[in-house]
């Protein structure tokens, strides 16, 4: 059966992509366009998430490979990254920063609850380590992880639109922000857009997430116990 | 049949160094996810040319052309938390885009050049 799920995943994947390509829109973000099929699919036919979730185990195996196969788009745009290194990691940092203080605090002003509020404070770092940050800030890691990929979902479906509505069309700038704030899926979006988008995205993705795991344990307390 | 041992050498170098970075930050108990630490070796070992980048452009390549598909199996989750959304979906929501515009705006501000020129 989880070869089934890996399959169907796989099919809806492929399908989503071509999709995404011919109609280019916020909403034929392949991510976005497969994970509604797929739990659609699962309401459908009655399955729990429990029923997928050996195809995800298994899925997820090659997201740390994945990951840490941006290291080379990273080497190939070395130069031109060091040339803006003190202003890419200033606006990195920024960049992390803002988007966390934000998200908690309007999430304070809305009364979410303490564990939503823990999974919005990582939502910008990537998934599993999201999972990582969450447990050590004892709130719940899965939940954490989910938040954290709607946020890529959402930040790479909306992200590259308001950009160019604020005039934002340098590459290097455009990666950086969508790596900062959506992480592999803003980066897997920003790759599409151009090649040097995927580096600096994969750079500001890495960086953001070495930035949160040392910051977020000491702007959380600001905010509440734990 | 080249083709195939590079992507078995590229597959098993990226696997190791995943592997590796889990293992430096389990050791020295760093709250830095395993996998960025990875990919900084990675980019270490190419800049050193331990690694040549012909033993992993195809592998490498595939992955991070298909970044995108390694994430869904992960938002399925959002599923398991029907009864969460129903509750705060809509105040989530709200949270989360409103941080993603500033976000977006404070790092493209400051990371300077906006216009086409890179």
């Amino acid at each position: 059966m989880t070869i089934f799920w890996v399959l169907v995943t796989i099919a809806v994947y492929l399908v989503g992509r071509k999709l995404s390509f011919k109609w280019a829109s916020p909403f034929t973000n392949v991510v976005f366009l497969s994970t509604t099929f797929l739990i659609t699919l699962l309401l459908l036919f009655d399955q729990p998430y429990s029923v997928y979730e050996p195809a995800k185990d298994l899925i997820t195996i090659l997201l740390g490979p994945a990951t840490v196969a941006l290291g080379l788009p990273l080497y190939r745009n070395l130069p031109t990254l060091l040339a803006r290194a003190k202003r890419a990691l200033s606006a990195i940092l920024a960049g992390t920063v803002s988007t966390i203080l934000v998200a908690v605090l309007v999430g304070t002003a809305l009364t979410l609850t303490d564990k939503v509020l823990i999974g919005l404070s990582v939502k910008s770092v990537t998934a599993p380590i999201a999972l990582e940050l969450a447990r050590q800030l004892q709130g719940d890691a899965a939940l954490a992880a989910s938040i954290t990929v709607a946020c890529g979902i959402l930040g790479a479906m909306i992200g590259p639109m308001i950009l160019t509505i604020f005039h934002v069309s340098d590459p290097f700038t455009r990666g950086l922000a969508l790596g900062t704030i959506s992480h592999g899926i803003g980066t897997a979006q920003a790759a599409t857009e151009h090649p040097l988008s995927g580096a600096t995205g994969g750079a500001a993705m890495g960086l953001s997430a070495i930035f949160t795991s040392f910051l977020l344990p000491y702007l959380l307390p600001l905010f509440f116990s734990i | 049949m080249q083709l195939l041992i590079k992507w078995i050498i590229g597959l098993s170098l990226l696997f190791g160094l995943s592997a590796l970075g889990n293992w430096i930050v389990a050791t020295l108990a760093w709250s830095v996810p395993g996998n960025v630490i990875g990919m900084v070796l990675l980019l270490l070992l190419l800049m050193t040319k331990v690694i040549r980048v012909e033993w992993i452009e195809d592998s490498a390549g595939f992955l991070t052309k298909h970044l995108a598909f390694f994430f869904i199996p992960i938002a399925v989750g959002l599923m398991s938390y029907r009864d969460l959304l129903q509750a705060e979906g809509i105040p989530l929501f709200i949270a989360l885009l409103i941080s993603l515009l500033v976000g977006l705006i404070v790092t493209a501000v400051i990371s300077g050049r906006r216009g086409e020129t890179s």
